[in-house]
């Protein structure tokens, strides 16, 4: 066999499949294309309209309480992502804890949450609605703040108690303040100066008042700082920490997409079956 | 629990994940022994079901360890053996589809070859793919050469040379160049099947395309994926040779072994000079540091997302379908990319990082078989990988047929499918089956097939000089 003959000729391989291709369908194209144009049209306006959904995300800041964790980070994630706290927000929503309700599936589905830094995590559900998903983020948060309340009611009660001990402690101080400043001011017109025990007493006073001075400074110290406690920098509940994000999420195919896959796959099948056609010729000959 | 009764002994643990590896292991060492043709046709995911078998059984066996993708420690415990039944399975599933009867079958047909039925004339279809080739990769090195900085000598990174100066050509390199290397391997072996000599413009070609790779900064994967694909249909052509012949001598002809071998060496040269210098002078790693990062890289890295999955599916029962299938096909962060490693860091990272990461156009390495123990379950993830298994041995076994055969059209229109099915086989991508590109792309092959081969019948069935198509004329 010549060398030549064993080089495939790019015009007749591709030229006579294309020549194949042309003839198998011949004087059946325009029909294939209008049945294809029309089970396009059919799967187009028989195909039923998505429900929109709506997926909502929010970055969510964990609360703290006199600059304690209300609630450890891995806790809350397991605790947003687990059924109880789903069951307790599809109650929350009033929306029946029945799988076929549309909005409950959607919800107990969707609703997972994952550590963002090491005080946020990112919370993501899906909804009927933007509002209802809007709704059912708000609800997150506020049932993570009922749940922290076992930790935060208690902390802070305490912090308050301290502020009152201490209060009472710089009332005590400040009275005492006063007692030792009305000694040092009192008239002696009526004694006589005794020289050396007056020296003697005022020094007392005088140790006595720089004393008091000093536990007075460290109370209000005290008090300034369980103050701060309660401030807001160191103290606040679970929040979200920025914009909720919302978007429209894909829901079921759109009817273009579904009548497009209708026409290809219309198309192609009579394609095929032409080309068998075809090919069952050529094999009788 | 199984694992749970086991945790007290170590030593088991590491028994069991080594003799898991050591029979995936011995069977891919005994297929590149005995069947070499069918290996070199596998080598792209054997090389990678290798290293991932290693790295899981080191993570198995040494650790806990630190990854530093991860933030955290990970192993050790029984990773390796899931992951091995699941390789087990495709070595199955390709030694069933490649069997030795089939392949008999295939090649002892003999029959008229097609160029002996064309009548010659005008430009051969290898000259065609050949210019058509040419001018493609002339443009790329032109468009370099045009574009800006060369990424090797300015030790920029490929991301950022991409993102930043990549023209049109060479961002069709980056999506169709294992494609095209695929290409470059059918027309090289061609003429082969004719029993001609290899058609070289093609092999030179190929070195063309490697070494624009190497320059604009790629490394490892690169070459790893675009060799693999070159290499199947010479591996294709070579398991018609051993089918037929069981002499070395006589299913390496000539100098192929010797050519196999040098190309071989010069490539394996080429990864590793691209490798260290990419670590030393474009990243500036040393010392310690150095052989830290290659030890993530090449012991951690590789296994350490399976190790995630095993840990939530197999040891924690923690997988939702719902969810996985939501985020795989529905809602992913990136839906034009893989979506299984969008959804396996997400689950294993915080989502800032893990949405950090993707958005430098990164991501860790592995997704099969983890996909599919996401999406069923510690026991309906092995169907799913089964099931991966065949449709992908057996559209090999197609692909491998269609080469032989000489159905080029076919062959060009089945390789992106083909491709995706590799993907999916190394990186568990199972978003591209449902685009509805690849769904036209799958109508396309039908159409590129039925019509191949009804021509075929025709040209083959009817003498010369007589028109191949008179049954047709009259119907039309």
């Amino acid at each position: 066999m010549s060398e030549e003959r064993t080089l495939i000729s790019g015009h007749q391989y591709l030229g006579g499949q294309f020549t194949f291709l042309y003839r198998a369908v011949g004087n059946r194209l325009p029909l294939m294309i209008v049945v294809t144009l029309l089970v396009a049209a059919i799967a187009y306006f028989a195909t039923p309209r998505p429900a929109p959904v709506y997926g909502a995300q929010a970055s969510v800041q964990l609360g703290r309480v006199a600059r304690a964790e209300a609630m450890g980070l891995q806790a809350a994630v397991a605790r947003v992502n687990g059924r109880s706290f789903k069951r307790q927000l599809l109650q929350s929503m009033n929306l029946p804890a029945a799988e076929d309700d549309r909005a409950s599936r959607l919800l107990s589905e969707s609703l997972t949450a994952k550590p963002e830094t090491s005080d946020t995590l990112t919370v993501s559900v899906r909804e009927a609605s933007e509002q209802q998903a809007r709704q059912a983020l708000d609800l997150v948060v506020r049932l993570l703040n009922q749940d922290q309340e076992k930790v935060t009611v208690p902390a802070l009660a305490d912090v308050n108690t301290k502020i009152a001990e201490v209060d009472t402690n710089i009332a005590s101080l400040t009275r005492t303040r006063e007692a030792l400043l009305a000694l040092t001011k009192a008239p002696t017109n009526d004694a006589k100066p005794e020289g050396q025990a007056d020296d003697l007493r005022s020094a007392l006073v005088s140790n006595m008042l720089s004393s008091n001075e000093n536990m007075l400074t460290i109370a209000r110290a005290s008090r300034r700082e369980l103050a701060s406690l309660l401030g807001s920098p160191n103290t606040y509940p679970t929040a979200i920490a920025d914009d909720v994000l919302v978007s429209s999420a894909p829901g079921s195919p759109r009817p273009s997409r579904i009548a497009l896959l209708a026409g290809v796959f219309t198309f192609v099948g009579f394609l095929v079956y032409a080309l068998m056609r075809g090919r069952r010729a050529a094999r009788s000959n | 629990m199984i694992v749970s009764s086991l945790a007290s002994d170590p030593a088991i643990f590491a028994l069991l994940s080594a003799a898991a590896v050591g029979a995936v292991l011995a069977a891919i060492a005994g297929i590149a022994v005995t069947r070499p043709a069918l290996g070199i046709i596998g080598l792209f995911i054997f090389v990678a079901f290798a290293w991932r078998l290693v790295s899981v059984l080191y993570i198995d066996v040494f650790g806990p360890l630190f990854s530093e993708q991860l933030e955290r420690d990970i192993g050790p415990g029984i990773s390796a053996v899931p992951i091995a039944i699941s390789q087990g399975l495709v070595i199955a599933a390709l030694l069933f589809s490649f069997r030795p009867q089939r392949l008999q079958r295939l090649f002892s047909g003999g029959g008229p070859k097609l160029g002996s039925r064309l009548p010659a004339g005008g430009l051969d279809l290898a000259g065609i793919a050949f210019w058509i080739a040419s001018l493609f990769v002339a443009g790329l090195w032109v468009e370099l050469l045009l574009s800006g900085p060369i990424p090797l000598f300015a030790s920029m990174e490929r991301f950022d040379y991409s993102r930043l100066y990549g023209g049109p050509l060479h961002n069709l390199l980056l999506q169709w160049g294992p494609m095209l290397a695929f290409q470059l391997g059918i027309f090289l072996v061609a003429p082969t099947l004719n029993d001609r000599p290899f058609d070289r413009r093609f092999g030179y070609l190929f070195a063309s395309l490697i070494l624009y790779l190497f320059m604009v900064g790629h490394r490892f994967s690169s070459f790893y994926i675009y060799a693999c694909f070159f290499l199947i249909p010479i591996g294709a052509v070579l398991l018609g040779r051993h089918a037929m012949t069981a002499t070395r001598r006589k299913f390496f002809p000539g100098n192929t072994l010797r050519n196999l071998m040098v190309t071989g060496a010069a490539l394996i040269f080429l990864i590793a000079g691209a490798v260290v210098y990419s670590y030393i002078v474009v990243r500036g790693f040393e010392g310690a540091q150095l052989l830290t990062k290659l030890s993530q890289r090449i012991l951690v890295q590789q296994g350490e997302m399976w190790w995630m999955t095993y840990e939530r599916v197999f040891l924690r029962g923690d997988w939702n379908s719902g969810f996985a299938a939501y985020r795989l096909f529905f809602d992913p962060i990136y839906p034009n990319r893989n979506s299984t490693m969008q959804l396996l860091m997400q689950l294993a990272l915080p989502t800032e990082r893990a949405h950090f990461i993707l958005e430098q156009g990164s991501a860790y390495t592995g997704g099969w078989p983890e996909v599919f123990f996401e999406l069923g379950g510690p026991i309906g993830g092995f169907a799913l990988v089964a099931l991966s298994a065949i449709i992908f041995s057996e559209f090999m076994f197609l692909v491998v047929r269609c080469i032989v055969q000489e159905r080029f059209a076919t062959c060009f229109f089945l390789t992106p499918i083909f491709f995706a099915l590799s993907i999916d086989i190394v990186s568990g991508m199972v978003n591209s089956f449902i685009q509805m590109t690849f769904l036209i792309k799958i109508a396309a092959a039908l159409v590129a097939y039925v019509t191949e081969d009804g021509w075929r019948l025709s040209l083959f069935s009817c003498r010369a000089g007589f028109d191949p198509l008179p049954g047709l004329q009259k119907e039309a």
